[in-house]
C-alpha cells in the first residue's frame, strides 16, 4: 500500500512540474498577438556595407489559417499582396492584374524573410512542441514541424521566462541545417493587453553579412469577415485600414 | 565639456535611434492616392535583312542594318476615395524615337467607379483592366482583355469599357470560395470599337471555386460581337515549391485566315480549342522554373505560316500583287507575336544572384514546336537602389528559313530598361 502510495505521489508530482510544450505555444502566440488582428510592419534589409532598403506592409490575420499582407511601400512595391489560406499562398502585383500561386520559401522582398514570414500563421498552427527544457531564466522549446509544408522543420525557440515571449528562435530545415536566427527585443505595450517585442532581427548563414529587422506597430484586435481573405478581395485589401 | 562628454554617450542612441523609427501614421489611408513610373528604354535592334518581315517593314530599298530606339514612357495612377467607393485612375504615355521617325501617345488604361458596399460585393463602372487565366505568357481564357506580350507578359495593358461586379462567399468544408464575376462589355461606333468591328452587347463571366485547395475557374462569353466561347482553368500547388496549372477554352465559329496553294486569302470560320499546360518549380537553389505548353487551335499551321513567308519575301517591284496579298495576310493576324500553334515557353529566374541581393538573373525561350524556331532572351535585373528598377536584357532569334522566328524582322535585340517608381 506504501509502495503505491509512493508510486502516486511520484507520478502526481512529476505531472505538476512537467510543462505541457503545446499549451505553451499557444500562450507564446497569444502573447505575440490576437489570433484576429491588424498591424503595421517596417521590413528593413541591411546590407554588408550598411546599405538599407525598407518596406511597410498592412498586415490583417483570422483564426489559424487567414492572413494577408499588403505594401505600402516602397512605391515600387506599392498594391502588391500577399494572401495566405493555410498552406495556399498568393501574390497579387497592380501592374500583372491577377493573382498568381507563390511557394512559402520564396522571398517576395528579397533578403533574409521569405514568403511564410511574411505570413506568418500562429507558431502552434504549424508546429508541435516536442520538448521543453530550461535554461537560466528562459524556456528552451525544442519544435517540430507538424507537416512536410512547413517552411522549416524545426525550432529551437528560447523564451523568457518572466514575460513569456520568444528571445530567440532557430529555424533547421530537415537536413538539419541552420536556415536563420531570428532575435526577438524591444519589449512594449501596445494596448488592449498586448505587450510583446516591438522588433525582430535575423540573419542567415545563407545569406552571411545580410541582416533583416521587422519593426512593429498599431498591433489590434480586430474581427474580419472570411471574404477578406480570398483572391477576389486581394485588389481591395488597402481598403481596410482606418 | 561635459555637454560634448553627455553627447558623446548618447550618440549611438540617437543613431539607433534613427536607424529603426517607424510613423504608422503616414500610411493609414488618405483621401487621394497616386503613384506611378516613369521608364526610359534604349533598344539596339541588329536586322535581319533576308527575313520576310524585313522586307515587308522595309520596301523602300534603304535597308538599314540595324535600328536604334529610344522609348520614353510615362505610367500615373491615382485613386480617390469617398464614402464606400473609389474613382481609379491610370493613364499611360510615351514617346518613341527611331528609324521612322518620332511618335507620342497617350491612353487612359484604366477610369473606374468601384462601390464596396461590404466584403462580399463590389461594383465596377468604367474602363477598366480585366485579366482571367493562370497562364503566365499566354491566356487562352483571357475573353475579354488585349492579348499580352509573351516576351514582357507582366507589362500594363489598356482596358475595355465595361460594368462588372464580384460576389464572394466563403465556407468551410473543402469549398472554401465561391464568388462570380458578371461583366457587361459593351461595343459601338464609338466604344470598345477595338474590341470588334461588330457593334452588340457582350457578356461575359467567371465562376471561381477554392475547393480542395485547387484554384478552378469556369468563364464564358455570349456569342455577340466575337463568337461564342467557354472556358476553365486551374493551379494548384502540388507540393511547397511545385505549382500545376492549366487552361482550356473551346471557341464557337472562330474566324481563321488561310493561304491557299495557288496563293488566295480567304477567311474561314471553324471552331478551335485553346490550351494551355505549365508549372512553376522552385529548386533548393532558390531558383524558379516556369514551363508552359500552349497550343493554339486558331494558330496558322507550318505550312500556312511557310505560305506567308514566301508570299512576304516577293519583290514589291516584280510582283506587286503578291506583295500586297502578304500585307493582307499580315494584317490578317500572319505576323502576330505567336502566329503558330504549339509554343513551349520555358523562364528559369534567380534572384539574389551571385549573394547580391537585388540582382536577379533570369533567361526566358519561347519555341514555336511545330517549325522549331526559337527566342531566346538572357537578362539582369537590378533593384538596390530605392524605387528604381534596371534591366539589360539581350533577346536572339533563331531558326531555319521559312520558320516563324527565322523570319523574324531582328536577328537579335538588346535592350535596357530604367524605370523610377513615384
Amino acid at each position: 500500500m506504501n509502495k503505491l502510495l509512493v508510486l502516486f505521489l511520484i507520478l502526481f508530482s512529476a505531472n505538476i512540474f512537467a510543462i505541457d510544450g503545446n499549451a505553451l505555444l499557444v500562450d507564446i502566440d497569444r502573447r505575440l498577438q490576437p489570433e484576429s488582428y491588424e498591424m503595421y510592419r517596417k521590413l528593413i534589409n541591411i546590407e554588408p556595407d550598411g546599405d538599407k532598403k525598407e518596406f511597410v506592409l498592412y498586415t490583417v490575420k483570422k483564426g489559424k489559417e487567414n492572413v494577408v499582407a499588403l505594401f505600402l511601400d516602397p512605391p515600387s512595391e506599392k498594391g502588391r499582396s500577399s494572401l495566405r489560406q493555410s498552406e495556399n499562398m498568393w501574390l497579387y502585383i497592380p501592374n500583372v492584374g491577377k493573382p498568381i500561386r507563390i511557394t512559402s520559401l520564396q522571398s517576395v522582398v528579397g533578403g533574409v524573410f521569405n514568403n511564410s514570414d511574411l505570413l506568418r500563421l500562429d507558431y502552434s498552427t504549424e508546429f508541435n512542441a516536442e520538448k521543453v527544457s530550461e535554461e537560466k531564466d528562459q524556456l528552451l522549446l525544442d519544435l517540430k514541424a507538424k507537416s512536410r509544408t512547413v517552411s522549416y522543420d524545426r525550432l529551437k525557440m528560447w523564451v523568457d521566462k518572466k514575460t513569456q515571449v520568444p528571445v530567440k528562435i532557430e529555424a533547421y530545415a530537415a537536413s538539419g541545417m541552420l536556415i536563420k536566427t531570428l532575435h526577438y527585443s524591444k519589449l512594449k505595450d501596445f494596448g488592449n493587453g498586448i505587450i510583446r517585442p516591438a522588433m525582430l532581427e535575423t540573419d542567415s548563414p545563407l545569406h552571411k553579412g545580410y541582416k533583416s529587422v521587422m519593426l512593429f506597430d498599431g498591433i489590434k484586435p480586430r474581427r474580419f469577415s472570411d471574404e477578406v481573405f480570398t483572391l477576389n478581395y486581394m485588389p481591395r485589401v488597402g481598403e481596410l485600414r482606418k | 565639456m561635459r555637454n560634448w562628454l553627455h553627447l558623446l554617450l548618447i550618440l549611438p542612441t540617437l543613431v539607433y535611434a534613427e536607424e529603426f523609427s517607424f510613423d504608422i501614421s503616414s500610411y493609414e489611408k488618405k483621401k487621394f492616392e497616386w503613384g506611378g513610373y516613369l521608364e526610359g528604354i534604349l533598344e539596339y535592334n541588329h536586322l535581319n535583312d533576308k527575313s520576310a518581315l524585313y522586307n515587308l517593314n522595309f520596301p523602300d530599298g534603304k535597308n538599314p542594318d540595324s535600328i536604334k530606339r529610344v522609348l520614353a514612357t510615362a505610367e500615373l495612377e491615382g485613386l480617390y476615395r469617398f464614402n464606400l467607393s473609389n474613382l481609379n485612375f491610370r493613364g499611360h504615355a510615351t514617346a518613341s524615337d527611331d528609324y521612322f521617325g518620332r511618335e507620342y501617345q497617350t491612353d487612359i488604361y484604366e477610369l473606374y467607379y468601384a462601390a464596396n458596399p461590404n466584403d462580399q460585393f463590389n461594383v465596377e463602372v468604367g474602363k477598366r483592366i480585366i485579366k482571367w487565366g493562370k497562364g503566365y505568357a499566354w491566356s487562352p481564357v483571357g475573353f475579354i482583355e488585349r492579348p499580352k506580350d509573351p516576351n514582357d507578359p507582366d507589362l500594363s495593358r489598356e482596358g475595355f469599357i465595361i460594368a462588372g461586379a464580384d460576389l464572394i462567399q466563403s465556407y468551410d468544408g473543402p469549398l472554401k470560395t465561391l464568388s462570380f464575376t458578371p461583366v457587361v462589355l459593351p461595343v459601338s461606333d464609338d466604344i470598345n470599337e477595338d474590341y470588334s468591328s461588330q457593334n452588340d452587347i457582350n457578356i461575359a463571366g467567371k465562376l471561381y471555386l477554392l475547393y480542395r485547395d485547387t484554384d478552378i475557374d469556369f468563364l464564358f462569353l455570349n456569342d455577340a460581337s466575337r463568337s461564342a466561347r467557354i472556358g476553365v482553368d486551374f493551379s494548384r500547388n502540388i507540393t511547397a515549391n511545385f505549382e500545376l496549372h492549366g487552361e482550356f477554352s473551346y471557341i464557337d465559329k472562330q474566324t481563321i485566315a488561310n493561304i491557299d496553294a495557288q496563293n488566295q486569302l480567304s477567311i474561314d470560320q471553324k471552331s478551335v480549342v485553346r490550351s494551355l499546360f505549365g508549372i512553376r518549380y522552385l529548386t533548393k537553389s532558390d531558383i524558379t522554373w516556369i514551363a508552359e505548353y500552349y497550343h493554339n487551335g486558331a494558330g496558322q499551321s507550318k505550312t500556312q505560316l511557310q505560305r506567308f513567308y514566301t508570299l512576304a519575301k516577293s519583290d514589291p517591284i516584280a510582283s506587286p500583287t503578291l506583295y500586297e496579298l502578304a500585307n493582307k495576310a499580315r494584317l490578317a493576324g500572319y505576323a502576330a507575336p505567336n502566329a503558330g500553334q504549339d509554343y513551349l515557353y520555358i523562364r528559369t529566374s534567380k534572384k539574389d544572384t551571385f549573394d547580391i541581393v537585388y540582382l536577379s538573373t533570369g533567361i526566358t525561350s519561347i519555341i514555336n514546336i511545330n517549325d522549331r524556331s526559337f527566342s531566346l532572351a538572357p537578362e539582369l535585373v537590378y533593384t538596390d537602389f530605392t524605387n528604381t528598377e534596371s534591366r539589360l536584357r539581350f533577346i536572339l532569334l533563331q531558326g531555319d528559313t521559312n520558320t516563324e522566328f527565322g523570319e523574324k524582322q531582328n536577328a537579335f535585340k538588346i535592350e535596357f530598361r530604367f524605370r523610377y517608381y513615384i
